[in-house]
């Protein structure tokens, strides 16, 4: 959360000769990070402070004046805290029942309930230096009842409300869990449908009064002719104020420091402080007796840890006394049992001190970050585990990239699937994808200016269910190209093959999506490991599964001493009728001999197929006669075969 | 004899002098210092020379050779330079296409590369998980916000009795859990993957990635920590640049930190881009000693670090292409991509 504390404010509790730049500087590096500092017109600084969830106790003036009075030291600068305790605490007491107000209140929902009446108040503008203030920090100045609480929240860091007195039936509070349905309009002038186990308070009409710890109902709000003022300071269950303050939505200040988890410690100077302002602001006089209902007050905990213990998590020898130094500073106070250093928690930082290494963060972080060496571990080194996905996948994605193919990556989350979420961003990012092409499709659809040639490929889990279990994220490969040519589209596809060495064989079959017989799957001995061929729109998709590729067998690859024989070449233009499979017209050429080296296709016009053919014997040089007799045979067997003719 | 080979000379100057072509050029050539070129033949005379003469006509002999050698040369770059056709490099080259992998890619890559120098093991670890691993494991109590519904993306399947219900994971930090189940210290871990969270806007995308590091070990404590990081932001970004950490809070290390790498923009002096000269780059901290027992390690013998970090925000740091959006990252508008 982000705070803003003016640095006149900040020195109502800070005793120090430090400039506003060396506080910004010495608090990010020890301790909350201030994000930007702002000199105002009047010659005020603004500091912007974010507070980490955990140190809710620093979110206020004088929390963060607390955390500076530890760390500027440090620094060579003296700092000193000024106490928050009002010299009018003794004036009054605090007790569990009072005359003016009768209370039911569930401990559960609400740890330290307090609450007391200021009669014959004025409301009226608060003066100029308290609306300054509080415009500094990003409130509108409203009255001096409701400034006053909103003063109190910002500096001490606990929400206070006030109600109008007069306007609690019968003077009556119960504070209680909501019912599904009931109503509450706040003072904001929202009205919200309650969803149930939200805090509320009703009065003794059985009318909601208040929605706790988000905002004061409207029913009971302060207004120009408020007489009585019921001031009210509590510590609330943080976790049921978040899940109220989210389903309603309403992110109210107090909401956002009640979730925390505040210090009931802190109730009682704050509603001393408040009953201070309130009195001097607005004329109004306190009941003596604060209603106090705080059935578990803190317990000072103990966290014991050895210097070694410290020193071992941070790296370096940081002598006792300096620790402990740090750790007083921050009002820790402390034990020594022998080796053992035994810290008191002190209330504000109950939530977060725990274990030895939380302490080691504190004497860590106060000694300084900054200061503490680089050093890279020694040790031993892992054993070696290698993935083979990473590797086929970097390599992949070098041979695309070097055939021209563009890498795209797509969301994950689709319109449709296997497997479904609860709570998607929206109907189009409901599911797990269980493809690729779809969102390559998608991918081409999305580039209408471009009139040329578009490779793109995406290497990505696609996501498959599996029972009692979770999903099958299975690595795949897919690329779709537009406006390529078949033949080049398929080189694509083999290209890769034979660079991953991999031994496939294709069979013509048909598939979804794919145009009719225009669709060849890959296999690896028996397993189908992809699958390639054209779409509709023009579109020309490639698929494999990564782990069947890194599984399917491999081409052995050995040296094969150089043919001394120079081979004999020849082309042969072919005419060949229509609706016949030009892969198995090669085929048929090469079983006709072993002699037979290499067969390419190299031309095609109309009927017209022209193959460059290698004849080669590996031990001889092969005669004219010889290759004339293979010639025949090859011919006649393609007439056979196929009706295929050599062209005249 | 010398007067044969100055004959042979001055006949050879008459025909190298009248070549035309480098063609012709080099058949004179050829019919003198060939195998059996005339100049060659008489060089092998020398043989047949009485004693007392030898001496002089070997001397004429290299003078002649000089000589001729010298012509053919001389009419050699004669002949090219008159020979000269036109050629015009200027013209323009003709547009050649590469395709293209993606910035995210080029990250990944690097900062695997980075860690593999100091010993860390790539891994891959699921996705899709279970709460256990992405939150109960991590230190995350119960109530804690991460878990609700508006921050994580939880999978419409049946819960597990043993881990809880099913979810995309938020961070990388799942992968911590897993790999110390699976693997007994020492550890030196990085996983990089994708992370889902609900959220949209210029700075945030619903699939993200992370990279996460850890580091188990005896002895690991935080001055280790500062010195990975610091390692890697010298490698990643340049040996100019230092880092800092400051505190921080998460639940699943103790302490925890912000890390922050020295602006480049305006050298560590504070400009609009940072903050008093310092960039926020991640966070880390050192394991919890609960997520170490909760994997089975003994945080009384076992100690350790672990990073965080967004792959998206150190690939556009380190760009300086200043994308408005982070969104655009995964744009598949090739006016876009080419860019990136």
């Amino acid at each position: 959360m982000d705070l803003l504390i003016p640095n006149s404010w900040l020195k109502k509790f800070l005793d120090t000769k430090a400039t506003p730049v060396e506080i910004a500087k010495y608090l990010s590096l020890c301790g909350p990070s201030i994000e930007r500092t702002k000199k105002t017109d009047d010659g005020n600084y603004i500091y912007n402070v974010e507070v980490t969830t955990n140190r809710v106790d620093t979110a206020s003036i004088f929390g963060i004046a607390r955390e500076a009075s530890a760390i500027l030291p440090r620094f060579g600068i003296s700092a000193k805290l000024i106490s928050n305790k009002s010299p009018i605490t003794n004036h009054y007491v605090f007790t569990k029942h009072v005359k003016y107000l009768d209370v039911i209140v569930d401990q559960k929902l609400c740890p330290r309930f307090t609450a007391v009446l200021i009669k014959n108040v004025t409301v009226k503008e608060s003066p100029t230096e308290i609306k300054n203030l509080l415009e500094k920090v990003n409130v509108r100045p409203i009255n001096n009842i409701v400034d006053v609480s909103n003063f109190i929240m910002h500096e001490l860091g606990q929400p206070v409300h006030t109600f109008d007195y007069d306007k609690i039936t019968g003077h009556k509070m119960i504070l209680r869990e909501s019912k599904k349905g009931e109503l509450i309009k706040t003072l904001d002038d929202k009205e919200f449908k309650l969803n149930g186990k939200d805090i509320v308070i009703e009065d003794s009409s059985k009318k909601l009064i208040d929605l706790c710890g988000i905002m004061g109902g409207e029913n009971s709000a302060i207004d120009r002719g408020t007489k009585n003022v019921l001031l009210f300071v509590q510590n609330y269950n943080q976790h049921k104020i978040r899940k109220t303050s989210l389903r309603t939505a309403h992110r109210s200040e107090s909401a956002v420091l009640f979730e925390k988890g505040l210090d009931s410690e802190n109730v009682e100077p704050a509603i001393i402080s408040a009953i201070d302002m309130i009195e001097k602001l607005s004329g109004g006089k306190a009941e003596k007796e604060i209603l106090d209902i705080y059935p578990a007050p803190y317990k000072p905990k103990t966290v014991s840890v050895t210097k070694a213990e410290i020193n071992k998590i941070i790296g370096i020898d940081i002598p006792t006394k300096d620790m402990i130094t740090y750790m007083e500073n921050l009002g820790f106070k402390f034990k020594l049992q022998g080796e053992t250093l035994q810290f008191l928690v002190p209330s504000w930082r109950a939530n977060d001190i725990n274990i030895r290494e939380d302490i080691a963060e504190e004497i860590a972080r106060i000694y300084g970050y900054h200061n503490l060496p680089c050093v890279l571990m020694s040790g031993q080194l892992p054993a070696p585990r290698i993935n083979q996905e990473f590797i086929l996948e970097r390599k992949i994605k070098e041979l695309l990239i070097s055939l021209r193919a563009i890498e795209i990556y797509n969301s994950s989350l689709v319109e449709k699937g296997d497997i479904k979420l609860k709570n998607p961003l929206g109907y189009d990012a409901a599911y797990l994808r269980n493809n690729l092409k779809d969102s390559l499709i998608q991918d081409i659809k999305n580039n209408p200016q471009e009139k040329g040639y578009i490779h793109f490929f995406e290497i990505a889990n696609t996501y498959l269910p599996r029972k009692n279990d979770l999903p099958n994220e299975k690595l795949t490969l897919d690329g779709i190209i537009k406006n390529g040519l078949y033949r080049e589209n398929k080189g694509i596809v083999e290209i890769l093959l034979n660079e991953l060495n991999i031994d496939f064989t294709t069979k013509l079959e048909e598939g979804k999506d794919y145009l009719p017989n225009q669709r060849l799957e890959v296999y690896s001995e028996k397993i189908k490991i992809g699958e390639y061929g054209n779409l509709e729109m023009g579109l020309f998709t490639y698929e494999f599964d990564i782990q069947k590729l890194i599984n399917s067998k491999k081409i052995e690859r050995k040296y094969k001493e150089v043919v001394k024989y120079p081979p004999q070449v020849e082309d042969l233009t072919l005419v060949i009728p229509e609706k016949t499979y030009i892969g198995d017209v090669i085929e048929a050429i090469y079983s006709i001999s072993n002699i037979v080296y290499r067969v390419e296709l190299t031309d095609i016009y109309d009927a017209n197929y022209t193959f460059n053919i290698q004849y080669q014997d590996e031990n001889k040089t092969l005669t004219d006669k010889e290759v004339e007799e293979i010639r025949n045979k090859i011919l006649s067997n393609l007439k056979l075969k196929f009706g295929i003719n050599i062209k005249e | 004899m010398k007067e044969d080979l100055i004959n042979l000379k001055n006949q050879a100057i008459a025909q190298v002098t009248e070549c035309k072509d480098l063609e012709e050029l080099e058949q004179t050539r050829i019919d003198l210092f060939g195998r059996s070129g005339k100049f060659t033949l008489s060089s092998k005379e020398i043989a047949n020379i009485p004693i007392d003469e030898k001496k002089q006509y070997g001397i004429t002999l290299n003078e002649v050779k000089q000589t001729l050698e010298n012509l053919l040369s001389e009419k050699k770059n004669e002949l090219n330079n008159s020979a000269r056709v036109w050629f015009d490099p200027t013209i323009p080259a003709k547009k050649l296409t590469l395709g293209k992998l993606h910035m995210v890619t080029h990250a990944i890559n690097e900062i695997a590369e980075v860690f593999e120098k100091l010993g860390f093991q790539r891994m891959k670890y699921p996705e899709v998980e279970f709460d256990y691993f992405a939150f109960g494991a991590l230190n995350f109590p119960e109530n804690h916000p991460a878990r609700d519904d508006w921050e994580t993306f939880f999978v419409n399947a049946p819960e597990s009795k043993k881990y809880g219900p099913m979810l995309l994971t938020p961070h990388t930090s799942s992968g911590q859990i897993r790999e110390m189940l699976g693997n007994k210290p020492p550890i030196r871990m990085v996983n990089i993957a994708k992370c889902y969270r609900r959220q949209s806007d210029i700075s945030h995308v619903a699939m993200f990635h992370q990279f996460e590091g850890l580091v188990v070990d005896k002895n690991i404590n935080i001055t280790n920590l500062k010195g990975t990081l610091d390692y890697f932001a010298k490698t990643f970004f340049g040996p100019d640049r230092t880092t800092r950490i400051r505190p921080y809070h998460f639940q699943f290390t103790e302490p925890s930190f912000e890390v922050d790498i020295s602006c480049n923009v305006c050298s560590g002096k504070s400009c609009k881009l940072c903050k008093e000269g310092w960039v926020e780059i991640g966070g880390a901290g050192m394991v919890h000693p609960n997520v170490l027992s909760n994997c089975g390690v003994d945080p009384k013998v076992y100690s350790g670090f672990a990073f965080g970090w967004g792959v998206e925000r150190v690939s556009m740091m380190k760009s300086g292409l200043s994308v408005p959006d982070i969104r655009l990252l995964y744009s598949s508008d090739l006016r876009v991509l080419r860019q990136l």
